[in-house]
């Protein structure tokens, strides 16, 4: 029987069925720009670069699945957020370097609507989206990225500031969450007409070192359910990701229904990876879990090896698994890790009927 | 007029509901009943603090509830410093930082704050700080530690310079190393040199209380 595509093996995943082998999802995003041999500042700015690289890479490494995510500083420059982009570091709003866009209170009611559609960098990415879906669509699992509009408006206010702003503003902050979410609906339709399989919705707040659930309701979930909906209406797949520690799995499926999560750490109230399988692994499919800085970072090939057979073991068993890192593979670390995912998923195979 | 229970109590309760404005209220009682203000701040404020640290830890208080509660121990602390006699012994010190090229500094900021409940003296050198900056700051201040976060693996690394400089420079028996921040991990301290790791800002300040005993 012929190999399948690494598209059929992730809808298979999607699926929650046994494929021919486990699908390998380094989640490879601004350490493709290492294969066509660009700087970081490169790869952020130009999408016909950052689009050649992530094919690249998906060519050396052989991934079954991409992830169309430039960093988190994408959606906040549509609204005029300065961005700083270091030579070889992922590009970052300056409102973490003292001079955020809304300085004041009052600046979140200025928040007006724009058009994604001439937002240079949500623009680049649709193009991205266009190009990598043109190339690769019909053979490799091709996922959208959207930051939610709490961490967007993080970007513009810093999340110190803003979580203190939620207490004493909260109707300022709402204001400016329901124009954010707006352009943020936009462009995740222009994601999907651009030919992405699935949307991933980044939804970090939702974890216990970071908002109660109550907050996380009023200030995100309320909001952001609007993107989950309109991709239900196209029936296309949500994926949610995040790598806080403690997420929330069941905040974050009551809200948006997702197929799947991606995330880097167990949930709230999980223990272990048997737990996880036996409360979650029906319910949705699971992206992760490998450890980005302690395995995918300092770890060699052999470790990345056992920690993703540990990880195929407890969670692989009738599909609704996919072997990812539980964040953007870290950009400087080596791809021969990422390739190592990969190898994981080849050797040690649970599918393989004997 | 308030007993010395009632202040303390009053201190504790209003750093931990996070309200800047009572804080302040209940500090000017201290010193209006002539309590000593380095026990208001030790046994009220630092005792209010300890209880938002467990209630972080054990997932029932959150950041927005954290920063209010940095505010009112803040406000407390203004009016009580003035008031503080300098302690016979000199206070435990250390220099605070987000390493090069790093700005995420929430984790820093509360790490800070945790610090400075516990009569620890900061000097809190901001985000996106250059090695030879922690190094100089510790010479100069005569720091006990220098403690530093990273969000992002793309600079933890550059955390080993820093130990690296401490050692080139005869430093490294002086000054101990605490690391923390998202991608970081005992591994990581381990791999870097550095003598602690701090998952969150109640161990950092556990972490550094043990660095202090030499244990």
């Amino acid at each position: 029987m012929p190999e399948k595509t690494s598209l059929e093996r992730v809808v298979d995943a999607l699926s929650f069925r046994e494929s021919d082998r486990v699908p390998a999802g380094p989640l490879v995003c601004g350490a493709s720009r290492r294969v066509l041999g660009i700087t970081y500042a490169q790869w952020a700015k130009k999408p016909e670069l950052t689009a050649k690289s992530l094919i690249q890479a998906q060519k050396l490494l052989g991934f079954d699945g991409f992830l169309l995510l430039t960093d988190l500083s994408v959606e906040c420059e549509a609204w005029g957020q300065k961005v700083d982009y270091p030579m070889e570091s992922t590009p970052i709003t300056m409102a973490f370097k003292g001079d955020p866009l809304i300085k004041t209170v009052e600046d979140y009611e200025k928040l007006e609507w724009v058009d994604a559609k001439k937002a240079t960098r949500m623009k680049n990415s649709v193009q991205v989206a266009s190009t990598v879906a043109k190339e690769k669509g019909k053979e490799v699992a091709i996922m959208g990225f959207v930051y939610g509009p709490a961490g967007v408006l993080s970007m513009m206010r810093t999340l110190e500031k803003m979580s203190l702003d939620l207490k004493r503003n909260p109707s300022a902050v709402k204001k400016a969450l329901k124009v954010v979410n707006d352009v943020l609906l936009d462009y995740t339709v222009q994601q999907i007409e651009a030919g992405v399989h699935a949307i991933v919705l980044d939804v970090l707040f939702a974890s216990r070192f970071i908002w109660s659930r109550p907050v996380y309701d009023e200030f995100e979930g309320q909001f952001c359910v609007k993107l989950s909906d309109e991709c239900h209406k196209r029936n296309v797949p949500v994926i949610l990701h995040n790598c806080g520690n403690a997420t929330y799995f069941d905040t974050m499926t009551k809200w948006y229904n997702p197929l799947g999560i991606s995330f880097h750490y167990l949930p709230d109230g999980i223990s272990s990876l048997e737990e996880l399988k036996e409360k979650w692994g029906k319910k949705v499919v699971l992206l992760g879990m490998m450890d980005n800085p302690n395995v995918l970072y300092m770890g060699d090939e052999d470790l990345v090896l056992r920690e993703s057979k540990k990880q195929i073991d407890a969670l692989a068993a009738g599909g609704g698994f996919l072997l990812c890192s539980g964040c953007e593979f870290p950009p400087n670390a080596s791809l021969l890790n990422a390739k190592a995912m990969v190898d994981a998923c080849k050797m040690y195979n649970p599918y393989k009927k004997t | 007029m308030s007993t010395r229970e009632d202040i303390l109590a009053g201190l504790a309760k209003a750093v931990i509901d996070g309200d800047p404005d009572v804080s302040k209220v209940w500090a000017q009682k201290a010193l209006n009943a002539q309590m000593d203000a380095y026990e208001a701040l030790t046994k009220g404020c630092q005792e209010g603090m300890k209880v938002v640290g467990d209630r972080y830890t054990a997932g029932t208080m959150f950041i927005p509830e954290i920063l209010l509660s940095a505010e009112a121990l803040y406000s407390a602390m203004d009016v009580l410093r003035p008031y503080i006699k300098v302690q016979s012994t000199v206070p435990a010190s250390v220099v605070i930082g987000v390493i090069e090229g790093d700005v995420h500094d929430i984790g820093k900021n509360i790490v800070k704050m945790m610090l400075e409940a516990s009569s620890v003296k900061v000097y809190d050198l901001g985000r996106d700080v250059p090695i030879e900056a922690f190094v100089t700051k510790a010479k100069e201040t005569n720091a006990n530690v220098i403690a530093m976060s990273s969000l992002m693996t793309t600079t933890m690394f550059k955390m080993k310079d820093v130990v690296d400089m401490l050692v080139e420079q005869g430093l490294r028996q002086k000054v101990k190393v605490m690391v923390g921040g998202a991608p970081t991990s005992q591994a990581f301290a381990q791999n870097v040199g550095a003598d602690a790791y701090a998952v969150d800002a109640t161990e950092a300040v556990k972490a550094f209380e043990k660095l202090m005993k030499g244990a």
